[in-house]
């Protein structure tokens, strides 16, 4: 067994929840823990409710029913989480230097922000408004501030679709180093499991409302593609 | 952490400029346009005092309200206020900070728009200036205290920034009436009167709306 | 029971009913056919009893605003966000009908509708709060409007005990509007009873209104 699943230490636990828009419910009466050291995919079709499980999850949206442990103040579990979404999170007007030192100070974060911005490359871009940037430096100014004050859930919505190949390898060393070092937990909401599913180690399916759990030390993609095909047609 | 929240609601506001060159310019033309108009029509000094809190006040509501959601804008967008919260930030903190902002930007505008207004009246008011000044902080801790609450209920609708008006100001009859009669007795006796039911009308609104803001302030933001 | 759920009335909504029919009758039977008329004002004073039952009506509906306001934020039960519509419409509605009659009245006393006296501009004020609210109602975001007007809910109706007192504080010379009850105005005794049935026939009116306007909301919200 792998060192991660031995220790299964449960960092947040998603128990019962449902969530409905108006009556419509998104998903309904779903349970599922997050693992220190793993990596889960969420998987799912258009529509099928993945980013409003992950919100549910980052706590900014409330549940209509069950509860996510361990059960801690707002604010503690705020700043326990990083939450990458579509909406990158940052000032338009500020640039990138000024944003990340300003969640940085938010977050109490010791590094400096030519730390950070040297990492992802970012630092020849440091004095662009952030209202002018491509849509793949947005996304990592903003991977850089979520992950400002070491976060152990990290929460990824789509983070693949707007970065280029380098970068995704990158993004992909770069999260499976954090979760083992720091022993926190991922789970990325993705379509694209060809380049993800060699890191994962769970693979949920949320299909009709309901989830399915498959855990794995590691998966091919062969068996992720399969396990995507069979809930899909359930 | 206010102090760098109010640092980062600044820095927005020099960046993007956008609520006070939108305040300050309609402030300077509604002061102009009232200016032609009084002129026009002939009044005495006597009269003109008389008219000028009203003036005052009219250009204050019209052109602060029309500008004060600005500012919010830029946290809608991106959803940069959900990353705040995400830093496990208290959202009274986030209102102080929006509140202080508005009141440096609106107090600075209002007060200049008085000087200008009253210079184009030649109505002398140099020396009940800071009986103006008092008088519009109070008047401004009150109005910016109800308008920080209410702008994200306002822009989150679809009448975004112009259904503000339409809840803000009948809310701020109160202060206002308070403030008309307060500046009126500027005008004619040079004072204000600390001890009268229009000053005690104006802190009473004042407390009461800091406090249910503040208060208020994580229902609107959070879910 | 009273019942949300049921599309049909129930006993206690039928006898709340036949209880405000009847007290409205009643009511205008004191005031067209039993009081006398006043001596100055003549026959126009009577729109009086409907004023003031219509005055304390909507400080009832307001009053339920608040609650219901307060309740949703500690609870998010529908229910709650459903009674805050119903009230703020109702408030609305006898706001307007105190609005009306008082200009009926003015119209006769003043021979204005409309004076700038403390009262009058207060119950306007509460008239556009009241507005802002609907407005709110009608234009907020599908998702966040319960919660928004809950917001706007407590803040418009602490307003209302506050403003109403501060006019008791200003000087009598600036008020035009009658002190009846304070200046001990009513001499004959039956003037005083049908004021009293008047305000009663308005309340159970306005609750009856309330009541029914919620089960039209809930009902909708369960079509949906």
């Amino acid at each position: 067994m792998d060192r991660a699943l031995k220790q299964a230490e449960i960092l947040l636990s998603l128990q019962n929840a449902t969530k409905r828009y108006e009556t419509t419910p998104v998903f309904e009466d779903i349970s599922f823990d997050l693992i220190a050291g793993q990596i889960t995919l969420l998987l799912g079709a258009n529509g099928s409710g993945k980013s409003t499980l992950l919100k549910a999850l980052s706590g900014l949206l409330k549940l209509d029913k069950g509860t996510i442990e361990p059960t801690i103040s707002k604010e503690d579990h705020f700043k326990k989480v990083a939450y990458v979404a579509h909406e990158s999170h940052l000032y338009s007007p500020l640039t990138v230097k000024e944003n990340i030192e300003l969640f940085a100070k938010l977050s109490s974060e010791k590094r400096t922000s030519e730390e950070l911005l040297d990492f992802w490359g970012l630092f020849e871009h440091r004095n662009k408004a952030v209202e002018n940037l491509s849509r793949g430096l947005a996304f990592k100014t903003s991977l850089v501030c979520a992950l400002l004050g070491s976060p152990s859930i990290l929460l990824l919505d789509e983070p693949t679709s707007a970065l280029d190949s380098a970068s995704l390898d990158l993004f992909c060393a770069t999260i499976q180093d954090y979760v083992q070092k720091r022993n926190a937990t991922a789970i990325i909401a993705t379509h694209d499991i060809r380049r993800l599913y060699q890191i994962a180690n769970q693979v949920l399916t949320i299909n009709n409302g309901a989830i399915d759990s498959t855990t794995q030390v590691s998966f091919s993609e062969e068996e992720v593609v399969s396990i995507y095909i069979q809930t899909s047609l359930k | 952490m206010i102090k760098t929240l109010l640092h980062k609601d600044l820095l927005l506001e020099i960046r993007s400029k956008e609520t006070v060159a939108l305040f300050a310019t309609l402030s300077l033309l509604l002061t102009v346009i009232s200016a032609v108009g009084i002129h026009s029509s002939f009044l005495n000094p006597e009269e003109v005092r008389k008219i000028f809190p009203v003036l005052i006040w009219l250009i204050f509501i019209f052109s602060s309200t029309i500008s004060i959601s600005k500012s919010f804008e830029y946290e809608i967008k991106n959803n940069a206020l959900e990353g705040l919260f995400l830093t496990g930030i208290s959202p009274w903190t986030i209102f102080i900070s929006k509140l202080l902002t508005n009141i440096i930007i609106v107090l600075a505008v209002h007060l200049l728009t008085i000087i200008l207004l009253a210079s184009f009246l030649t109505t002398p008011i140099l020396e009940s200036f800071h009986h103006y000044a008092i008088l519009s902080s109070l008047v401004v801790i009150g109005y910016c205290s109800l308008s920080t609450l209410l702008t994200p209920i306002s822009l989150s609708s679809r009448l975004k920034g112009l259904l503000l008006p339409l809840i803000l100001l009948p809310l701020l009859f109160p202060i206002l009436f308070a403030a008309l009669e307060l500046s009126s007795q500027i005008m004619l006796e040079g004072s204000l009167d600390l001890g009268s039911l229009a000053f005690t009308l104006l802190l009473v609104f004042d407390v009461i709306y800091f406090t249910a803001a503040i208060n208020l302030f994580s229902f609107v933001v959070h879910e | 029971m009273l019942s949300l759920n049921s599309k049909k009335l129930s006993i206690v909504e039928n006898v709340l009913f036949a209880l405000t029919f009847g007290l409205v009758l009643y009511a205008n039977y004191l005031v067209f056919l039993v009081v006398p008329n006043e001596k100055v004002m003549g026959p126009v004073q009577r729109i009086f009893y409907f004023h003031v039952g219509a005055a304390m009506a909507t400080y009832f509906a307001i009053g339920v605003i608040l609650l219901s306001s307060l309740a949703y934020l500690a609870t998010r039960k529908k229910f709650m966000d459903q009674l805050l519509t119903s009230a703020t419409e109702v408030a609305f509605a006898f706001c307007c009908i105190v609005m009306i009659t008082g200009m009926i009245w003015g119209n006769a006393a003043w021979n204005t509708p409309f004076r700038w006296e403390p009262r009058l501009v207060s119950f306007l004020v509460l008239l556009l709060i009241l507005l802002g609210m609907l407005l709110l109602r009608a234009f907020g975001d599908k998702e966040k409007v319960a919660i928004h007007s809950a917001v706007l809910g407590i803040i418009s109706a602490i307003n209302v005990p506050i403003v109403v007192f501060s006019i008791k504080l200003l000087p009598k010379a600036t008020q035009i509007h009658p002190q009846v009850v304070q200046d001990r105005g009513l001499r004959d005794p039956s003037f005083v009873y049908t004021m009293l049935i008047g305000m009663i026939a308005m309340i159970c009116f306005q609750f009856l209104l309330l009541w029914v306007r919620t089960k039209i909301e809930t009902v909708k919200q369960q079509d949906r």
